[in-house]
């Protein structure tokens, strides 16, 4: 417990840092919004009025979520590497504040993603929702996962060439359960109708609880090599 | 303060085909100052890197002994400054956020007030709201000594200190590794201006 006490006010300051570095560039931000812009207006103006069934709009919606989510979560560690302040960073940062402060920044910047495209997705595809509750407890889940998971990724490929595109497929396979769960639960949300089961959503929660636990394990050998 | 020696055996260092040392061994105890020479390319940035755990060496083996034990190199690394070009600070903060980033997040227990007497000290008082985007070299420079002083640790890691620096720079750096002499700290100099290495208790000359 005093050790979780000392680690927490340095998680706080690494994600303070985070935030305030990206009020100032606004480049993860930027990134992240227009990507999700771009493709969502596509999309919409490619199906125009057609009927799409829940289970492929719930497709949609995490694909949309998933793609702009690469354009710029990687860059809490690629940015550091490329300025040179890993190395600082590295020289007065533990594993585990650095590793839980990148999370939370990307945490927070998936929620707001999702904020900022699920409203936009329900206007411009013509979307009903039938559960809201359900669809915010899945987006949590999906999003502590996904911002878990590319932070430690964007961690390891830092000394990469060609980091984007690696990101991305190296992400994916690793991505693909939460993403499934989440188009699964996402396409009970868009049905009418009293929900069956909430077991996708309770293997989502133990699936996030293991990768948190693996990340935190694995990130002391990477910080520390 | 914790007293720490840093003992080498058999140090080598290989990069591709080119090997920069071989067989190098030597103690530094704890509270001496330390000049590492060497012409350019000899490896002396390395040597330092190696010593303070931030790179491993092809063969041979670095110990830290507090007071009879052994201690790994994380706990070492708690127990060391640095002032060398890797440091690099956050563009968009200013330069007392990133003091206060980087003192924060080492665990030291700093404030605001000490913060600013430390940006006091070396000469940058008036720019302590400035973005670091807009300091010089010298600047910077001076901002990596104010975090050295900051965070005060027991072990400094000095890689050429006084590089783009002007005469009242080199005179602040020269000051500061007097006091830390005088405080018993545990200094490892790599230099070649030899007015700096006149600091220094013995050298280390890498050929």
């Amino acid at each position: 417990m005093p050790i979780m006490l000392s680690v927490l006010p340095k998680i706080y300051w690494i994600l303070c840092k985070e935030m305030k570095s990206e009020y100032r560039s606004r480049e993860a931000v930027s990134a992240l919004l227009l990507f999700s812009l771009t493709t969502l207006s596509v999309v919409s103006m490619t199906i125009g009025n057609e009927q799409i069934s829940p289970a492929f709009l719930a497709v949609l919606f995490w694909i949309i979520l998933f793609f702009s989510a690469m354009a710029g979560l990687s860059r809490v560690f690629l940015q550091e590497q490329s300025s040179g302040t890993i190395y600082t960073l590295r020289l007065y940062g533990e594993a585990q504040p650095v590793l839980f402060g990148k999370f939370l920044y990307n945490f927070l910047l998936l929620n707001l993603l999702s904020l900022f495209l699920l409203p936009l997705f329900l206007v411009f595809l013509n979307v009903e929702i039938y559960h809201p509750g359900l669809l915010f407890l899945i987006i949590l889940a999906g999003n502590t996962g996904m911002a878990m998971i590319t932070t430690l990724l964007a961690s390891l490929l830092i000394q990469a060439q060609g980091q984007g595109a690696l990101f991305t497929i190296v992400s994916f396979p690793i991505l693909l359960p939460i993403l499934l769960f989440c188009i699964k639960l996402t396409t009970v949300v868009f049905l009418p109708g009293t929900v069956d089961s909430l077991q996708p959503l309770a293997f989502l929660g133990v699936y996030d609880l293991v990768m948190i636990g693996i990340s935190s394990i694995l990130f002391d050998y990477i910080w520390c090599d | 303060m914790k007293k720490i020696d840093i003992v080498f055996t058999d140090l080598c260092k290989k990069f591709g085909s080119l090997q920069l040392y071989e067989g190098l061994c030597g103690e530094i105890a704890a509270g001496t100052c330390v000049a590492v020479l060497g012409k350019n390319g000899a490896g002396k940035s390395t040597f330092l890197k190696i010593l303070a755990g931030m790179l491993a060496p092809t063969a041979g083996t670095v110990q830290y002994l507090a007071g009879g034990c052994s201690l790994t190199r994380d706990e070492f690394r708690q127990n060391t400054g640095f002032l060398t070009p890797e440091v690099q600070f956050y563009e968009n903060l200013t330069a007392k956020e990133n003091l206060a980033f980087f003192t924060n997040i080492s665990g030291t227990i700093c404030s605001a007030e000490a913060l600013a007497q430390r940006l006091s000290e070396t000469a940058l008082e008036g720019f302590q709201d400035e973005r670091v985007k807009n300091f010089s070299t010298g600047m910077r420079q001076r901002l990596k000594l104010a975090l050295l002083l900051a965070i005060e640790r027991p072990v400094w890691f000095l890689d050429e200190p006084s590089s783009n620096l002007d005469a009242e720079g080199c005179k602040l750096i020269g000051d500061a590794i007097t006091d830390a002499r005088n405080a018993k700290k545990t200094i490892l100099l790599a230099t070649n201006d030899l007015a700096e290495v006149e600091y220094a208790d013995y050298v280390i000359r890498i050929a």
